[in-house]
């Protein structure tokens, strides 16, 4: 399954693209596609409990299986207003 | 009205459509960008939005606000994303109500969620050069 991310803010800044793509043998669910990205970018760990994962452009809630259609982004603390 | 724009807020013509005849009370909040932070001299910021999920984010919170305070009738959001210097108004939401106790609640609300849900981020720019984008919760700059 081949899943693109979504990028932005700081995320976008560190990884030095909008868009995080991530190749995986199995399905995945929302946690597992998170926590294979913020191991494969230590620099973030700060933000690793905070960042919330949108799928089709709502937050998801517990824990979805992820499909390779859906558009997906990962969400930092927003800083708005 | 409810919408994310990179354009400058068109403040007159908010104003101009906030009332409503049956509120007695227009209600007002225009976020402005600041000149400092945390000790700093700021001389820009820039937001960065997830344009189509900030718009349909607005929209959730607004409809949140009208399932809790039933009675407020125009609401108007406007978030600018997008460069702007200090002082510029980069949101700016107007809630008519027939009374002012739950206009007031209501605003608060929903000024309140969009800064906790809405994907927007801002990015400042120092008078040193240096920048830093917001992430709240990391533990950097609470507001």
């Amino acid at each position: 399954m081949r899943y693109e991310v979504k990028l932005f803010a700081l995320l976008k800044e560190r990884v030095g693209s909008a868009t995080w793509v991530y190749e995986s043998e199995e399905a995945l669910n929302a946690k597992a596609l998170m926590t294979a990205f913020f191991d494969q970018h230590k620099s973030l760990e700060g933000l690793r409990d905070v960042t919330r994962l949108a799928v089709n452009q709502a937050f998801c809630n517990g824990d979805p299986s992820l499909s390779s259609g859906d558009e997906l982004a990962l969400i930092p603390p927003v800083s708005g207003g | 009205m409810i919408e994310i724009t990179r354009d400058p807020i068109d403040i007159p013509a908010l104003e101009a459509a906030s009332s409503h005849p049956a509120c007695g009370a227009v209600l007002t909040f225009s976020g402005t960008v600041r000149n400092h932070h945390m000790g700093r001299q700021v001389v820009k910021l820039a937001y960065e939005a997830y344009e189509g999920m900030a718009q349909s984010e607005m929209v959730k919170v607004v409809e949140e606000a009208r399932q809790q305070w039933p009675d407020i009738r125009t609401v108007q959001v406007v978030h600018r994303f997008g460069e702007m210097a200090v002082g510029a108004s980069s949101i700016y939401i107007t809630v008519a109500s027939p009374h002012r106790v739950e206009g007031f609640a209501a605003l608060r609300f929903i000024i309140d969620r969009i800064k906790q849900d809405v994907p927007i981020w801002k990015k400042e720019f120092y008078e040193d050069g240096q920048t830093d984008w917001l992430h709240p919760e990391e533990g950097c700059c609470h507001h």
